[in-house]
């Protein structure tokens, strides 16, 4: 997740020492461990792959069913972590840029990205850095659970915006600032079930969806309308809804 | 990496796993310890099997019902009777025709010999799928971000994940370190085909004797395929049986249903036993078929279970692939897809061969008003075909 205080003075490529490489190795594991403590994350992430997919197939006009559909796409993904996203996208055919501001979430993803064969750009830093450092803007822009961890959603997304090609997307996901957000999101998962560590989220950071939108359109951006996404907690499947009274994605699309 | 999955296992399960994956998108190498031309034999393998509708529902799909043309017997009946050999045959018989099931035939009777002739060929004809046999496997190697199979003399193979269909003894399940429970029956079966002078109509006789049942299921061209389930004494008394008179125990169970009978294949026998394995999947290893479940083959559903695991691999193999998701870190929906099914449908058949095999007077008098009743029940009867047929619950795609 991007947390701006932390962030480095600049952004700048990911190697990983070989002395660390056996403890990043540990973590990777961690991270890539489907039933493991990122297991809500894992189930998500299943479920948010196919959306982007899709998303991503419509919009550049691929046949979803070759093995690699994303073929030559460029993809930022922001606030990646340990490259859950990065890896499945790459494995489809984009090419993905993964930017952080946490050194040792990327340091994992590298260490992964390498066990697993795949060539990933990662870059520790903000994407305000990014921006500034001259990178060109890419084919699509992901922003998956981040926006309401950021200290300033309307600028951050103004960077993201900036990073988009003409004629390229932005897709985005977060959680809504309503009772049942914080019933099900907060006190739910991380209290009661305990699928996420406490203080994960804070609830007058969630995001309501005409204030993404809003942001999006600063951003100089099209919104689509949202989509929600909903999960049964018992059998721990999510599907689309139009309920957004929790989480939800929006796409927004640059002329 | 060689290719997305290993098969170990080339009978009639680890065939089908390979080529339903493979239908799906997947690359296969499929191994396998015996030579595929031996397994064509037919002395190999003297059985046939009755395919469910909803695995024959899969080889359509996969375009192997066209290999088969001319070797599948559709079953449109089953007659269940308990009775007791060459006397008394109880009137309260329970019979299920195919409109039960939906106006399909509720099986599909055929030689395996023929049906692993037809996924042989089908899997050469793939070029997603690379066989090699016979091989001789040495042992496994997990990392983090593979698996890889060591082959004598050769080359190791490497993939995401390793499917293991190698059967009841499975090698790959004693080296991964999966335990299993077994219960054995005390019973054995022989397995033989009889050809005899009138037809069978399509229908499938299940007649339930003290020691165990004795099954006539159809086959093509005026033969049925015969399973005799017996003590252990009373089956190596018959094995043990010169030709003449193994006949005329054949034709005296017959009785003069279909005319003359007589055996047309040798013999075989099988130990029957119960067994289940501890876990499905470990790490990015998943056990599929026998090596997973072997059960009773009473209602002929050891196969067809098997062949679901198949599907339901196809489906999750494809759900982790199109999403570019690691494959032998994604298989966790097949444990919870195929769980439930088989658990259940090895404690079924476990306990209706339990009800039936036995010569206790008050339960003889309970499964016989149990039978009558069930043929008045028509839901009860329509859930026991459309179990028999696999068109309960959720179905993995290639299933529809």
């Amino acid at each position: 997740m991007a947390h701006a205080d932390i962030a480095p003075d600049h952004i700048s490529s990911v190697s990983v020492d070989p002395k660390e490489m056996e403890s990043f190795a540990r973590m990777a594991a961690d991270w890539w461990n489907p039933s493991g403590k990122f297991k809500p994350l894992h189930v998500m992430n299943a479920f948010r792959i196919g959306f982007i997919k899709a998303t991503l197939c419509e919009h550049f006009h691929r046949d979803p069913d070759i093995d690699t559909p994303l073929k030559g796409l460029r993809i930022l993904d922001i606030g990646c972590g340990g490259g859950l996203l990065c890896e499945p996208l790459t494995r489809l055919g984009a090419s993905i840029t993964g930017v952080d501001a946490l050194e040792n979430n990327l340091k994992t993803a590298k260490t992964h990205a390498n066990q697993m064969g795949l060539d990933i750009d990662y870059r520790h830093g903000t994407i305000e850095q990014l921006v500034q450092s001259g990178e060109a803007p890419f084919d699509a822009v992901l922003n998956m659970e981040v926006i309401e961890h950021v200290a300033n959603p309307p600028d951050f997304m103004k960077d993201c915006g900036a990073m988009v090609r003409e004629g390229g997307l932005l897709i985005c996901s977060t959680i809504n600032r309503t009772f049942k957000a914080f019933a099900f999101a907060i006190v739910g998962a991380e209290y009661v079930l305990r699928w996420l560590p406490r203080g994960t989220h804070h609830y007058d950071k969630l995001v309501k969806p005409s204030e993404l939108r809003l942001w999006i359109k600063d951003a100089g951006l099209t919104p689509e309308p949202p989509i929600g996404m909903s999960l049964n907690p018992l059998t721990e499947n999510w599907s689309f809804s139009d309920d957004l009274s929790i989480n939800y994605i929006t796409v927004g699309t640059k002329a | 990496m060689d290719s997305d999955l290993i098969i170990i296992g080339g009978g009639l399960v680890g065939l089908t796993a390979a080529l339903a994956c493979a239908h799906k998108g997947a690359s296969v190498t499929l191994l396998d310890a015996q030579d595929p031309d031996e397994h064509l034999k037919a002395e190999f393998d003297g059985r046939a099997s009755a395919i469910a509708a909803s695995s024959f529902q899969m080889y359509r799909h996969l375009g192997i019902d066209e290999r088969l043309a001319g070797h599948v017997q559709p079953i449109t009946d089953i007659l269940i009777t308990d009775g007791e050999t060459g006397g008394y045959i109880s009137p309260l018989s329970l019979h299920f025709d195919s409109q039960d099931a939906g106006d399909q035939p509720m099986g599909f009777m055929m030689e395996n010999r023929r049906l692993r002739r037809a996924l042989l060929e089908a899997v050469k004809d793939n070029p997603k799928i690379r066989m090699l046999a016979p091989v001789h496997i040495t042992g496994f190697d997990e990392s983090a971000a593979a698996i890889t199979v060591q082959i004598d003399g050769q080359d190791d193979v490497i993939a995401s994940a390793l499917i293991a269909a190698d059967g009841r003894n499975s090698f790959c399940r004693k080296q991964s370190g999966i335990g299993v429970s077994t219960i054995p029956y005390k019973q054995k079966a022989i397995v033989t085909t009889v050809v005899h002078e009138k037809p069978h109509e399509g229908t499938a006789h299940e007649l339930f004797l003290p020691n165990g049942p004795f099954a006539i299921l159809p086959l093509t061209d005026n033969r049925s395929s015969i399973v005799w389930t017996d003590t252990p004494e009373a089956i190596d008394a018959a094995m043990a049986l010169p030709e003449h008179m193994f006949a005329a125990e054949l034709a005296r169970r017959f009785g003069n249903m279909y005319g003359q009978v007589g055996p047309c294949a040798p013999r075989w026998a099988y130990p029957l036993s119960l067994q289940m394995a501890e876990d499905y999947i470990k790490g990015r290893r998943v056990l599929i078929g026998d090596a997973a479940h072997a059960i009773h083959p009473i209602a002929g559903q050891g196969l067809n279970m098997g062949l679901r695991d198949a599907a339901a691999l196809a489906d999750v193999v494809y759900n982790a692939r199109s999403n570019g998701l690691d494959i032998g870190t994604n298989l966790d929906d097949m444990q919870i897809w195929r769980n439930f099914d088989n658990r259940i449908l090895a404690a079924s058949t476990d306990i209706f061969n339990r009800l039936f095999s036995n010569n206790i007077a008050p339960i003889k008098h309970a499964r016989r008003l149990g039978l009558g009743l069930m043929d008045k029940i028509k839901p009860a009867q329509s859930f026991f075909i459309k179990e028999a047929a696999g068109l309960h619950g959720e179905l993995p795609s290639l299933l529809q």
